[in-house]
């Protein structure tokens, strides 16, 4: 028989359990001088004084730590993902074989799934990939169109509409890029597009300043919830740059994104321009852009409060449910 | 006296009973090339257009592949095997046993069992007049 002073309790509680499930021995039958923390060996002589009696066989110490040690370096490669190791079965009929029978035969199928989601992640970055090089296309061809247009109205709503793709593309080249396709770093994603809209804009309007405060680590998983908030930050930022700093007014425009629970979203676009004399009722507003965020924050089931004043800029709060 | 097919791993026949067995020989593992030739075998007995419940003796089973599971539960012998007993008895044939009913889904009606008698019973049902 080995010794056993080097097996820690742990092991001796695991194997202890073995024993009395293969013996047919009731845990009930053990003494309670005979806990599950005491020495395995003094376990072992009451299991085998009892061998006879239940007409069993207690197994050896030496077989059950081979076994054991064996079975959780190939539960220990399954859960890195190495599914090359296999548990040998040795043919005994025992709990061990059944045990490692078990484990391959797991490791088989874990090995099935991981790799038939690998395909389906690389097939998803494929899509997102893909949507965003239609999306580029499209905007590509609105920018052309304009230069091609004369007049300034119809030449500034084509332009518009190039920057509203862009919004919307954006979210897939974040998508394809990122380490997990199933949620969106929102925080991420309104802070490129905010810097994105301003880079752009900011070449025509200047001597405005940016300024953010996101909260990082905004997840959504609703990718269309993350699209529908794009397009209204896209038309508040725009509305901003082209209207609250007339005449190379000097100013300062600001996102800011709070996530107040687990579950609402709160984002504050806010500019110091020359404001509006009234507030105006949202739904009252006959421009496309109004009517574009009024829908869009339908779609989402928010709220949105818009605060303005004769030059004391205008701040728009949104909130809504994720 | 019945006809037996043996192949590597199985021996294959039909019963008087009318139900087809197979019995997975001592310490077998059976891959794909196994089930492969277990189908031939199981044509082979069975009459076409017709279909005969099965009796698979997993007693003394060993291993079984992924390949193999699969193929016998998504391309069984469907037009052949209309049920399934798994005859049982180790701890080992226990775990490939449930396995292949709880992840590999088999198409037929499949069943565990410890006796032989209680197996015949209930795949009787399944024997065509």
């Amino acid at each position: 028989m080995s010794k056993l002073s080097n097996i820690d309790l742990k092991r001796i509680n695991a194997i202890f359990s073995l024993i009395s499930n293969y013996s047919g021995i009731e845990k009930k039958d053990i003494p309670e001088n005979l806990a599950l923390s005491q020495k395995i060996e003094k376990t072992y002589l009451f299991l085998k004084k009892y061998e006879k009696i239940y007409k069993t066989t207690v197994i050896e110490y030496d077989y059950i730590n081979k076994r054991i040690e064996e079975i959780l370096g190939v539960v220990t490669s399954i859960a890195k993902l190495d599914y090359s190791k296999k548990a040998y079965i040795e043919g005994n009929g025992d709990i061990f074989d059944a045990i490692a029978g078990g484990i391959n035969m797991l490791g088989e199928e874990l090995k099935g799934s991981t790799v038939s989601l690998k395909e389906k992640e690389t097939l998803l970055r494929e899509i997102h990939h893909r949507v965003k090089n239609n999306l580029q296309v499209i905007s590509s061809l609105l920018n052309l169109q304009t230069s091609f247009i004369e007049d300034t109205t119809a030449k500034e709503k084509f332009s518009e509409s190039v920057q509203r793709v862009r919004s919307m593309a954006l979210i897939h080249e974040m998508l394809y890029n990122s380490e997990n396709l199933s949620q969106l770093n929102f925080s991420k994603y309104i802070e490129s597009l905010s810097k994105y809209l301003f880079d752009t804009y900011v070449i025509k309007y200047g001597y405005i300043g940016y300024e953010s405060s996101i909260k990082t680590n905004i997840k959504i998983q609703n990718i269309d919830t993350a699209i529908t908030c794009g397009l209204i930050i896209n038309e508040l930022i725009s509305n901003s740059l082209k209207y609250a700093f007339p005449n190379d007014r000097k100013g300062t425009l600001s996102v800011s994104v709070d996530q107040n629970d687990k579950s609402e979203i709160k984002i504050i676009v806010k500019d110091n321009g020359i404001g509006m004399s009234n507030t105006p009722v949202i739904e009252e507003i006959s421009s496309f852009g109004f009517l574009l965020i009024h829908t869009l924050i339908e779609q989402l089931e928010g709220k949105i409060k818009l605060t303005t004043g004769q030059n004391k800029g205008t701040k728009t709060e949104i909130r809504f449910k994720i | 006296m019945e006809k037996v097919i043996e192949t590597r791993v199985f021996r294959t026949w039909v019963s008087k009973e009318g139900i087809l067995c197979t019995e997975v020989k001592d310490g077998a593992e059976i891959t794909i090339e196994d089930a492969w030739e277990n189908t031939e075998a199981v044509y082979k007995l069975v009459s076409p257009d017709s279909s005969l419940p099965i009796l698979v003796n997993l007693k003394n089973i060993k291993s079984i592949s992924k390949e193999a599971r699969d193929y016998f539960s998504l391309r069984n012998r469907n037009s052949a095997v209309n049920a399934m007993g798994l005859l049982i008895k180790s701890p080992l044939s226990t775990i490939i046993g449930n396995f292949f009913i709880g992840l590999n889904k088999p198409v037929v009606p499949t069943k565990l069992f410890y006796t032989e008698k209680k197996a015949i019973s209930w795949l009787l049902k399944y024997v065509e007049d």
